[in-house]
């Protein structure tokens, strides 16, 4: 499989290719085939660092730090460098959170967290067209997460810090070309959804707002106007809203105790959900399945509160010991790559890791290019600089030879020596 | 020996077996010792013997068994918040905020002044209750300061410290042990303020070098040679010994040491991207189940 990973030490990205099996810190395991640096222009560092990838059609996009977007080629062996766009207006300390694609008319979205978004058409690879900015329609701008409606193209969900779920539509259908030479009158700003937040708790105190990723439901017996998505938090919630159903959310379960990172679907139907959050969990959780009576405390004013949990499916570990950053599900696999530097692989339904891979940099992004096999399994580990593994086999077969001697050692012993036992005199019956 | 031992075991009387037993460590001594004279009266006449037995005779240990990591002879790539202080040209000395937990006690404050002798450029502020560990760091970073260490003191024990590297971080946090002051190391001498030389010992994996990287951040790149001292920090199954000495160069042979105190012992708990945010590391006890990994 072929697995790319953003490092954020460096600022490049990292190609990964390995067969099922692989494990780097094993000495004699199955190393992977390759490991190295792509999208390593000159003065790329940390601070243009890539911190969102996307594949669209045959280009990797990548978006830096500082307001860059890269387009690299696939199909070329060493992802050349294709053209390099630069967001204006951007600040520096501003931080792109998400790259979205829109399907329908073939346009890279990129929002920032001062809520710039920025339209970018390839144009089938002639790149003639520069970004387009648009303002979210919203009071607070500084937002945390967007995220484009899967079937209707132009309606996106966002929310930040102290900054509730919102749905807006900035356009409808297809963006024609012409809008990128003038984009004048074109953006609409229609505000869809605003979201409530929940209702005070037991001691009447606000729950406070910081939403860290948002997500659609797609549904096909939808009807228009009606919206169903998902957000989980920076305080360890998972939110299910229903715009049919008012503007507070449907459902509101604790997930964990600490602020989650990363959201994503393991299934079609969007029924199950991984998340990880900043200290090493990494879990699938059921979006329909309830555990009724999970959460369980106590108040001295309210009695005993029992919540329900949605439903908690299973932990990937791995010997994961750092925040995941991002979670990428193709297939049947999911990978992960976060700060203690490794890529891990693991088998959605069985959660097993099927590959582990030290690449030497912390992971901000990770994207799974290709999961089929390739022919051989077992190839002897070679990096860049040529150095070879050695398997150690000598050393077994020494062990196996003094266990041998030991065994014969102890048969040895003599068996005759048995030791007799004196009867005991008992006092006073004689 | 066994028949010897299955002898014993057959005599009931317990002063007798633990005469004969006694008789029988000491002629295994002795038989120990004359053959130790007699290897060492070989190997003077002939010291490749030695070199020989040496060479040949490794013990095992712990740290020879060590669970493979391949993150040891992997080198670092990239940069970390630590680049400030390493590359040339933006090369920043270290200045260092000094304080402890909130309402600390006296123990707290003795630390504090151990620790204030040990690093140079060092500020001790009292800690006010009213702000947290991420108020603090943004002060620091205002006043251009590199570092912010906490102490941390528990029921009259100091027994963690926190570093945070400013102005990106990351933090770290340690437990203390084994807290010994100058005053009761035999033969101690006085500290003098110059900038001492750094040594540092075993820190091998990625993670290790990060917590080296930390150590070395917090003193001056240019050690007082004239000083003649040294601060050891070194790392030995996941435990970081502190030990600082004195040297003198007595001929072209010999060194003598004094060490200087204190001494301490570190133990690496948390380490967390930026300031106290993700955690890139966290001990749990379960990773003290194989004695044979290390993780430092």
């Amino acid at each position: 499989m072929k697995v790319l990973a953003a490092s954020e030490d460096t600022g490049s990205v990292k190609e990964v290719i390995c067969a099922r099996g692989t494990d780097t810190s094993k000495k004699d395991g199955v190393q992977p085939k390759s490991v190295r640096n792509i999208c390593n222009e000159e003065g790329t560092s940390i601070k243009s660092r890539v911190l969102q990838m996307e594949v669209s059609g045959d280009y990797l996009i990548a978006c830096r730090l500082g307001g860059t977007l890269c387009i690299y080629d696939i199909t070329t062996e060493n992802y050349d460098l294709v053209h390099t766009y630069e967001f204006d207006e951007i600040a520096k300390d501003d931080k792109p959170i998400s790259l979205l694609e829109d399907k329908v008319s073939e346009v890279i979205i990129v929002g920032f967290e001062s809520g710039k978004v920025f339209f970018v058409t390839l144009n089938d690879g002639k790149f003639d067209f520069k970004p387009i900015k648009v303002d979210i329609p919203l009071k607070k701008k500084e937002i945390t997460c967007l995220t484009i409606h899967p079937t209707q193209p132009g309606v996106f969900a966002c929310g930040g810090k102290e900054n509730d779920a919102h749905i807006f539509k900035l356009y409808e259908g297809k963006i024609p070309l012409k809008t990128f030479k003038n984009a004048d009158k074109f953006f609409s700003n229609e505000i869809l959804f605003s979201a409530k937040n929940v209702k005070n708790n037991h001691l009447d105190l606000r729950s406070p707002i910081w939403i860290s990723k948002i997500q659609f439901i797609e549904s096909e017996q939808q009807p228009k106007g009606r919206f169903q998505f998902i957000t989980v938090t920076r305080y360890g919630q998972l939110r299910i809203y229903d715009t049919a159903h008012g503007r507070r959310p449907t459902k509101d379960y604790p997930l964990c105790d600490r602020p989650i990172l990363a959201l994503n679907y393991t299934t079609p139907e969007q029924n199950e959900i991984i998340v990880s959050d900043t200290h090493s969990l990494v879990a699938k959780f059921s979006l329909t399945e309830v555990d009724q009576r999970a959460f369980k405390s106590n108040s001295a004013s309210a009695g005993r509160i029992i919540k329900p949990v949605a439903k908690l499916l299973g932990k990937y570990t791995g010997g994961n010991t750092g925040a995941v950053f991002d979670l990428d599900v193709v297939d049947d696999l999911v990978a992960t790559g976060g700060l203690d530097r490794y890529v891990r692989v693991y088998e959605l339904d069985s959660r097993e890791v099927v590959a582990k891979v030290y690449i030497g940099t912390q992971i901000n992004s990770v994207i799974i290019l290709e999961t089929e096999e390739e022919e051989s399994e077992g190839t002897e580990y070679t990096d860049e600089s040529g150095k070879k593994r050695k398997v150690v086999e000598e050393e077994e077969q020494d062990d196996e030879q003094d266990e041998e001697d030991l065994w014969k050692q102890l048969g040895e012993v003599d068996e005759d020596k048995s030791v007799v036992k004196k009867k005991r005199k008992v006092a006073g019956i004689n | 020996m066994s028949s010897n031992s299955e002898a014993l075991k057959n005599i009931k009387n317990k002063q007798r077996r633990q005469k004969l037993f006694a008789s029988l460590k000491h002629e295994k001594n002795k038989d120990r010792h004359t053959k130790r004279a007699e290897r060492a009266k070989e190997e003077r006449a002939n010291p490749e013997l030695k070199e020989e037995r040496l060479a040949t005779n490794v013990p095992e240990t712990i740290e020879s068994k060590r669970v493979f990591d391949e993150t040891i002879q992997d080198e670092v790539e990239g940069e970390d918040g630590f680049e400030s202080y390493f590359s040339a040209d933006t090369a920043k000395e270290p200045k260092i905020l000094l304080t402890t937990n909130a309402n600390a006690r006296k123990q707290a404050y003795e630390f504090a002044d151990l620790l204030m002798e040990i690093f140079p450029n060092v500020t001790f502020v009292k800690r006010k209750r009213e702000f947290s560990m991420k108020d603090m760091s943004k002060f620091c970073i205002n006043r251009d300061y590199t570092d912010l260490i906490v102490i941390n003191e528990d029921k009259k024990n100091v027994n963690g410290i926190t570093f945070i590297h400013l102005p990106e971080g990351p933090t770290f946090y340690f437990s203390i042990s084994s807290l010994v002051d100058a005053k009761r190391i035999a033969g101690h001498g006085r500290a003098s303020d110059h900038i001492p030389e750094l040594v540092l010992n075993n820190f091998n994996t990625r993670l290790g070098k990060t917590v080296g990287r930390l150590f070395q951040s917090l003193f001056p790149h240019r050690p007082e040679f004239q000083g003649r001292q040294v601060v050891t920090l070194h790392n030995q199954r996941d435990y970081i010994f502190f030990r600082r000495h004195r040297y003198i160069f007595r001929n072209e042979e010999r060194v003598g040491l004094q060490e200087l105190g204190p001494q301490f012992t570190l133990k690496l708990r948390r380490v967390q991207k930026g300031i106290k945010d993700e955690i890139e590391w966290e001990h749990r006890p379960d990773m003290e189940r194989d004695k044979r990994k290390f993780y430092l």
